[in-house]
């Protein structure tokens, strides 16, 4: 078999240790890895449906994650209840705006950026153009999509540290566990979406369509 | 320059996935320092260097010492007038349990604990293993989780949510650092050129000798 034949065949790398398998066909089913036993699909299964409900529940989760107070600090007889934008106000009104930026890309814009990136993916498969695009906005999930953990840990440090009684205490509230909820959605969403993907669409529907129409 | 197709055995497939879009190529062998890259999406499909056994096990067993330490010392102290309290990576854990807040605990025990540690333990263990040449038990089950664990291991999320804390308790208090935020630098360190440096294909296959 020489390599140019052999490149022309249904190969898919197995999702653990990347080693090269051979299917019959893309419909074909899953097998199990010959050298780390991991199981294979040739495509992950129904990565679409599975990426559409967990980004759509994210999108609901979102609204509440934001509305509601992440926190509640106590100072010194003073209560302030902080959303995730409060938060990041108040540590612009201090005059730190560097760690405000930190807290605004980390706990706004890369949870908002996976949700409606990953959307504009899914809606966008079948389209030709901006294959280039959407893989690098994929890249950019995968990348930053970790990120958004800086709220979590920022509330487990201050609840650490917030217990001095009357003095100062920091308690969290409900708007944490829809943060949370937002942040493991979407990191299963990226993790179970399938970025091959983004390619097979536009080269199967290039392969069907007759020669000479638009 | 690459030359020519490379040896092909069945621990060896004749071909190369590309992890980014899927489209295959022919596995070629390269020459030293030069890389294979994919022709429809230009992701790189493989990079010959040299070994990173072992860099990388050295990584792994300083990245399971800093951890230790990043877990018994504490990070940082809060003060105010007088009463204070310090932090540790596990008393935020225990603190959002006792509010109620389980869910919460449970993402920052595994993302900041856990996974960190079964991350670089298990890659210690294989990579232990392939140094002094020794079929250890679990090799692959190790290496497999490692590579999970590596998703899910955010310790470099948790140096910087230390600086952002920092500063919003510089707010309402005296803030303090202590030795234990060190060690958590240290770890993220690790973690990020581990990552950079670890050729996960050499490690499968040296792996798949030892067995």
């Amino acid at each position: 078999m020489t390599p140019e034949t052999a490149a022309s065949g249904f190969w898919s790398d197995c999702p653990s240790c990347r080693k090269p398998h051979a299917f019959p066909s893309p419909e074909a089913p899953a097998i199990h890895c010959s050298r780390c036993h991991a199981q294979i699909s040739f495509r992950k299964p129904d990565a679409v449906q599975r990426t559409s409900a967990l980004v759509i529940s994210g999108l609901i989760f979102y609204v509440p994650a934001n509305i509601l107070p992440v926190m509640t600090i106590t100072i010194t007889g003073q209560t302030e209840n902080l959303t995730i934008w409060g938060g990041v106000m108040e540590l612009y009104d201090s005059g730190l705006a560097p760690v405000a930026a930190i807290v605004f890309f980390a706990s706004i814009l890369v949870p908002l950026f996976k949700l409606l990136g990953l959307s504009w993916i899914l809606l966008a498969l079948e389209k030709t153009k901006g294959i280039r695009t959407r893989d690098r906005v994929y890249t950019a999930i995968h990348t930053f999509g970790r990120w958004s953990m800086v709220d979590v840990y920022l509330l487990s440090v201050l609840v650490a540290v917030g217990q001095l009684g009357i003095l100062a205490s920091v308690v969290a509230r409900p708007g944490a566990i829809f943060f949370c909820l937002v942040l493991v959605l979407t990191l299963f969403a990226t993790e179970l979406f399938d970025r091959r993907l983004i390619w097979d669409f536009p080269e199967k529907a290039a392969a069907v369509k007759p020669k000479g129409q638009p | 320059m690459p030359s020519g197709p490379a040896d092909t055995t069945a621990s060896n497939p004749p071909v190369i996935v590309c992890r980014e879009c899927g489209a295959v190529s022919p596995r070629l062998t390269l020459p030293a320092g030069s890389e294979e890259n994919c022709p429809r999406c230009g992701h790189r499909l493989a990079l010959s260097r040299q070994s990173c056994i072992s860099p990388c096990l050295a990584l792994a067993v300083a990245g399971l010492i800093f951890g230790l330490l990043a877990n018994i010392l504490p990070l940082l102290v809060f003060n105010v007038y007088g009463d204070e309290q310090s932090n540790r990576l596990f008393s935020g854990v225990i603190s959002l349990f006792a509010q109620g807040y389980g869910a919460v605990a449970v993402l920052v025990f595994l993302c900041s604990m856990l996974a960190p540690f079964l991350r670089f333990g298990g890659l210690a263990w294989v990579l232990g293993a392939c140094f002094f040449r020794q079929p250890l038990p679990a090799l692959a089950p190790l290496l497999k989780l490692s590579h999970w664990a590596g998703k899910w291991n955010l310790v470099e999320v948790y140096a910087v949510a230390l600086v952002v804390a920092m500063a919003r308790l510089d707010l309402l208090g005296a803030v303090e650092l202590r030795i234990g935020a060190a060690f958590v630098v240290a770890l993220f360190l690790c973690s990020l050129m581990l990552d950079q440096w670890l050729n996960p294909d050499e490690v499968w296959e040296k792996v798949e000798d030892l067995q």
